[in-house]
């Protein structure tokens, strides 16, 4: 009688040691926004089939528009029998700021599987606990990414922790007009100069503008001389010190800018578009490819190049995040695995489409693959090794923020 | 008394919609600008956000920009609407309504981008002037796009909003305002005696209304100054916009506080106009 009570002590323990277990294991694929993904791949690709993935990216480059459109849809279709959804959005921030509202509602199931984005949409993201994961690292086609290089597991400072896939790779670079300037300015003393000699030929994209945060960033790396200080967390003391400075150039040139800097172009396409128009001599972009293509397309004068800033430009790296409350966060891991194939990354780098730098590190390719990789064509454009020899780390975010709202105070509305 | 229930039968679907997602976002815009913002942990109410804005410079920088560009767009239009109207009475109602009802059926985004396109430096006026020798390069004409006195953003409303008040003031000439007219001429009233003592009481309600509309459409109006204005100073919804897609979360309440005091001041600008219209009335 003992032992069987025994046995039957054991037994209901064992039991409800497999149940609670049961319970946790129902609660993490539930509740998986906070716990990550331990689904194997191969079961991730069964559930994604026949479902629909909704990608929230950035809708105003039309060469990324029909990258996505014609190259990744059809074949995720084919291959997966995914259907891809694409939401384009004026600002990623738009799509962030939903989240956050859906958050604050309660709201469990979204309506964004997959959102493009880094640096401080990332980040604010992070903070308000937004993004799934992790899941990123454990794609098959992450083998290819180098995860322990800062510029792929941290976003403009902040880390990544498997939350997004690495897409691809921006570096800033300059396009002038050699028909109209002989010498462009290499820096920002030479800016200072070129705009006092040209006046009205020069303007960036007023942040918070991508391009023109950039450009912002890349006068504080020149005016300072350096970079160091702001690869750490922000501090206010370092801030107050440096940035007059930048605040101080910039104020300097503005009479000479575009329209004597009483307004600026509110977006980098607006910039693109006065560039196109003869109106200003100089743009500027997170897109080496991009003067190319747009000579390509008949759209920019042939005698359009490209140039770095000596001293090096800013690079990040993009990538693709899954919100918390993705109603197919498998689809949307077989689309951001897609995403990273060596095809479809090779078919990014089109100088004629995107034109996009891979994220993929490619010493980890094999060597076939890797040929394909081919040297970006054309004269407009810079080869490979000049880009990656000239690299610098974006500031961290908090920086960048302080810096945007420094700028709208003590630059535009002064 | 059933008169009264079918008026609320009738009246019910609309007032339902108008309730439900007006009142309620408006409602949302007032929590949210007292500071209460659960999603950030943010539960007590306060009216920092309203005391950042009203003290800040930036506000009342745009207040002036908003009522200058609302206040200029809706005078020139109402303006010329009249002076339309009075032009176009007497001829047949197809070439009115083709002038006056093209403009009305064009979204306000796509007038935007057609003036943009017409008075850019780089636009057709601009290449225009360069190829009849008026300016020496296109580059050379006259900045009115982006520019301190927000040129292109009245063009665009007045080339919108004329046609419609115009129509107004048409349907309330076409009534009653001819024969009256009619009548004074007999009387031996001269050209401006008619339209002062006759045409004008008849139709001065219509304008009222009309132009009152227009005022408050451009006063909280979106899209064409976010397309054609300055970078700063925005107009107030412009400004509101770029608060509340700042990526910091604390700029909520303020860009909500801001909407918040646009609805209130376009409330009080329409009471004070019916006012007037009252007065105008018993005049």
């Amino acid at each position: 009688m003992k032992f069987r009570a025994l046995m039957l002590v054991v037994l209901a323990a064992t039991l409800s040691v497999f149940i609670a277990a049961c319970g946790n294991t129902g609660g993490r694929t539930d509740n998986a926004g906070s716990q990550g993904e331990d689904r194997s791949f191969t079961e991730l690709e069964e559930e994604a089939r026949g479902t629909t993935v909704n990608l929230s990216i950035y809708g105003g480059d039309e060469a990324i528009n029909a990258y996505v459109d014609d190259y990744v849809t059809p074949r995720l279709k084919e291959e997966y029998d995914i259907t891809l959804e694409r939401t384009p959005l004026t600002d990623t921030a738009d799509a962030v700021n939903k989240l956050l509202n859906e958050k604050s509602a309660g709201k469990e199931e979204g309506t964004i599987d997959l959102v493009w984005l880094n640096g401080e949409n990332f980040a604010t993201g992070a903070e308000a606990d937004l993004w799934f994961g992790p899941w990123a690292e454990r794609l098959p086609n992450a083998e290819y990414i180098d995860w322990e290089s800062p510029s792929i597991n941290r976003d403009f400072g902040y880390p990544v922790e498997g939350r997004e896939a690495p897409w691809g790779k921006a570096q800033f670079v300059i396009i002038y007009d050699s028909a109209k300037v002989e010498d462009p300015p290499k820096s920002m003393d030479e800016l200072r100069d070129w705009t006092a000699e040209n006046p009205g030929r020069f303007t960036y994209p007023a942040p918070p503008d991508f391009t023109g945060n950039a450009f912002v960033e890349q006068a504080l790396y020149s005016v300072t001389g350096e970079v160091e200080p702001f690869q750490k967390p922000f501090d206010q003391e370092t801030f107050d010190e440096k940035s007059p400075e930048v605040y101080e150039f910039l104020n300097e040139i503005e009479p000479k800018l575009w329209r004597e800097g009483e307004t600026y172009p509110e977006s980098s396409t607006k910039l693109d578009e006065l560039y196109q128009n003869g109106e200003v001599w100089l743009s500027m972009s997170y897109n080496p490819q991009l003067a190319q293509r747009q000579i390509n397309k008949g759209l920019w004068p042939e005698s359009t190049r490209t140039y770095l800033l000596d001293g090096g430009t800013l690079s990040n790296t993009h990538y693709v995040a899954i919100p918390f409350n993705s109603p197919n966060k498998a689809g949307a891991q077989v689309v951001a695995n897609f995403l990273e194939s060596p095809e479809a990354q090779i078919a990014k780098q089109d100088p004629n489409g995107w034109g996009d730098l891979t994220a993929l590190d490619l010493d980890r390719l094999p060597e076939d693959v890797r040929e394909e990789f081919s040297e970006p064509e054309g004269e407009a454009t810079l080869p490979a090794d000049e880009l990656q020899e000239n690299r610098l780390p974006e500031a961290r975010s908090e920086w960048l923020l302080e810096l945007e709202d420094g700028w709208q105070e003590k630059v535009l509305k002064e | 008394m059933g008169g009264r229930v079918k008026i609320t039968l009738l009246l019910a679907p609309a007032l339902l919609v108008i309730g439900v997602l007006f009142a309620g976002g408006l409602f949302a815009a007032v929590v949210q600008s007292l500071g209460y913002l659960p999603a950030i942990g943010q539960t007590e109410i306060n009216f920092g956000a309203y005391r950042d804005v009203l003290t800040g410079e930036d506000f009342l920088n745009s207040l002036l920009l908003t009522i200058y560009v609302a206040g200029a767009s809706t005078g020139i239009s109402t303006v010329l609407a009249v002076l339309a109207a009075l032009a176009l009475r007497r001829s047949s109602g197809r070439l009115s309504a083709i002038v006056f009802q093209l403009p009305i059926t064009i979204p306000h985004l796509v007038a935007a981008v057609g003036i943009a396109l017409v008075v850019s430096q780089t636009g057709l006026g601009a290449r225009f002037a360069a190829t009849l020798g008026l300016i020496g390069e296109p580059a050379e004409f006259p900045a009115l796009l982006y520019d301190r006195y927000s040129v292109g953003i009245i063009l665009t409303y007045v080339w919108k909003e004329v046609p419609f008040i115009a129509l107004v003031v048409l349907a309330s000439l076409r009534g009653v305002a001819g024969e009256l007219e009619d009548v004074a001429r007999t009387l031996g009233a001269n050209a401006w005696q008619r339209f002062w003592y006759v045409v004008f009481p008849v139709i001065s309600p219509g304008i009222i209304a009309a132009s009152l509309i227009v005022f408050a459409f451009t006063f909280g109006a979106f899209e064409v100054p976010y397309l054609l204005g300055k970078t700063y100073p925005t107009i107030l919804p412009v400004m509101a916009y770029n608060e509340y897609r700042d990526i910091e979360l604390t700029a909520r309440p303020v860009a909500m506080a801001i909407n918040v005091l646009i609805a209130l001041i376009t409330a009080v600008f329409a009471a004070l106009y019916l006012r007037l219209a009252k007065d105008l009335g018993r005049g």
